[in-house]
């Protein structure tokens, strides 16, 4: 039987870094920290867990994506155009402002991917999985791991060409 | 922020947002919340599945399951016929067991071929001109030599009787309505070629009688059969082929005994004439409603005429063709 308690105290910092870094929000980092530890109950009930932070940053990582598009959805139906001008106007200095402005368009943009590309991407390059990591807790091979990876590097490369610095940009215009 | 010489901006921003401080524990109170929601679910999940009631029936069920099974599996042996009670019954037994019985009464019913008759129609007026055969028969037997025969018209009425001793060799035929009694005291056989007569006592054949029929069989020359129900009781079966080869064609009498396997005695009897003789036509008879050691008067047996019936005296023919 599973002493919760402990796997509370051993893995709950693993699982708050890793919803909170994503949806960058206290409350729904709380909501997504409750639910990957239900989610990870019910799952022990059906299987033995070999790999506590494993299992726990994955079901992290997918609930905090599905709180990402959550949010995506509300905002496009319930943010008219001034809004996002009079919250721009509250940003910290300029530095700040623009990394923040970058993690908002990458969360943005993670949310936007298909659900297993945004999973790899956040499982290689935020958790520090490796593609053999991934390919065990996702049950996929690892040719399949690689594929989506580029897949999700592709379209992310794309939607953030405009936070590149001008150097890179002139390269690719003269070239 | 994004250092130019890395040339993967995607990596490098993902990089970035991984390495940007975030408060490292959770709040002390979503902790806390959490283990009480999850020692619930737990709680909750235990009360279903270590309950007492729940306890008892994850204990019992799988003694439920296998006798379940068990129960299937037999009744499906059993009803399949698996379990064979032949296989503990021999036919001797049958014999020696029907040697108690002192009397017996059933019903014998000729199963017609219409095609045949159809197309056999002036043969068969020739050679049979009593008719009375075709109608049911109702047997009375009284161990060891009593044998009367009541042959019953369409209405159920009894049209004829017959009554043999087949100690004396004495047998009567009488019609009740026209008050006729006819004597066969004897048997006469006429061989075909040479015209020969020979005149012998009447003795019982195995086609009338049951206890000759049965206790002649040889032992051993039964084959099993798969049981079956008859009459929603099980039945043993035993089959008897006997092969009478003549100069015209050879007969086959198939005869199979169905017996009740608690009493050893017959529940049904099926008798099936075929022949190359292509004179004979094919004839079945079942026997049933079998009824054992019932009170049955001597006096049914009598083979001397009843008063008031006009008498004559005859002979049985036969013809030995070879």
């Amino acid at each position: 039987m599973t002493d919760w308690s402990q796997v509370l105290a051993e893995y709950g910092g693993i699982v708050w870094k890793t919803v909170r870094r994503l949806v960058n929000d206290d409350a729904d980092a709380a909501d997504c920290f409750q639910e990957t530890f239900v989610a990870a109950w019910e799952f022990s009930r059906k299987r033995s867990v070999q790999n506590w932070p494993g299992l726990l940053k994955r079901l992290a990582t997918a609930r905090a994506l599905d709180q990402l598009r959550k949010r995506m959805r509300t905002a496009v139906v319930s943010l008219p155009a001034e809004a996002t001008t009079k919250l721009s106007g509250q940003l910290p200095p300029p530095a700040a402002a623009e990394e923040n402005e970058l993690f908002d368009q990458l969360r943005a943009e993670l949310a936007a991917l298909p659900s297993d590309q945004a999973e790899v991407c956040c499982l290689r390059f935020l958790e520090s999985f490796s593609y053999e990591q991934i390919a065990d807790e996702l049950g996929l091979t690892i040719n399949h791991v690689g594929v989506l990876l580029h897949r999700a590097k592709s379209a992310l490369q794309n939607s953030l060409a405009a936070f590149a610095p001008t150097g890179h940009n002139k390269r690719e215009v003269d070239s | 922020m994004i250092d130019s010489n890395k040339s993967d901006l995607v990596e490098q921003a993902l990089e970035s947002l991984r390495d940007a401080p975030i408060p490292a524990a959770p709040p002390a109170q979503l902790l806390s919340e959490t283990a009480e929601r999850l020692r619930s679910l737990e709680a909750q999940a235990n009360s279903y599945t270590q309950g007492p009631r729940r306890k008892m029936v994850s204990q019992v069920a799988p003694y439920c399951r296998a006798t379940a099974i068990c129960a299937v599996v037999v009744g499906a042996i059993v009803w399949m016929g698996l379990i064979d009670h032949s296989t503990v019954i021999a036919f001797a037994n049958v014999q020696s067991q029907l040697k108690k019985v002192k009397a017996v009464q059933y019903v014998e019913i000729r199963i017609e071929d219409e095609e045949w008759n159809k197309a056999h129609a002036q043969q068969r007026d020739l050679k049979i001109n009593t008719g009375d055969i075709f109608f049911p028969r109702r047997h009375f037997v009284l161990a060891p030599y009593g044998h009367r025969t009541e042959t019953l018209d369409p209405s159920g009425q009894v049209q004829s009787v017959h009554i043999a001793d087949w100690q004396t060799g004495t047998s009567v035929m009488l019609h009740p309505k026209e008050k006729r009694c006819m004597i066969f005291e004897s048997q006469v056989t006429i061989h075909a070629k040479t015209g020969q007569q020979t005149e012998t006592k009447i003795k019982p054949t195995l086609y009338n009688n049951l206890y000759a029929e049965i206790h002649e069989i040889p032992p051993g020359a039964t084959t099993q059969l798969p049981a079956k129900f008859l009459d929603g009781k099980r039945a043993v079966g035993f089959l008897w082929e006997q092969k009478i080869v003549k100069q015209a064609g050879t007969d086959t009498w198939k005869r199979t005994y169905w017996i009740d396997p608690d009493t050893r005695r017959p529940v049904r009897i099926e008798i099936s004439q075929r022949s190359t003789d292509k004179r004979v036509g094919p004839s079945d008879w079942v026997q049933r409603d079998f009824v054992f050691d019932a009170d049955l008067s001597p006096a049914l047996f009598h083979t001397k005429p009843p008063e008031g019936y006009a008498t004559e005296t005859n002979k049985i023919l036969g013809i030995k063709s070879e």
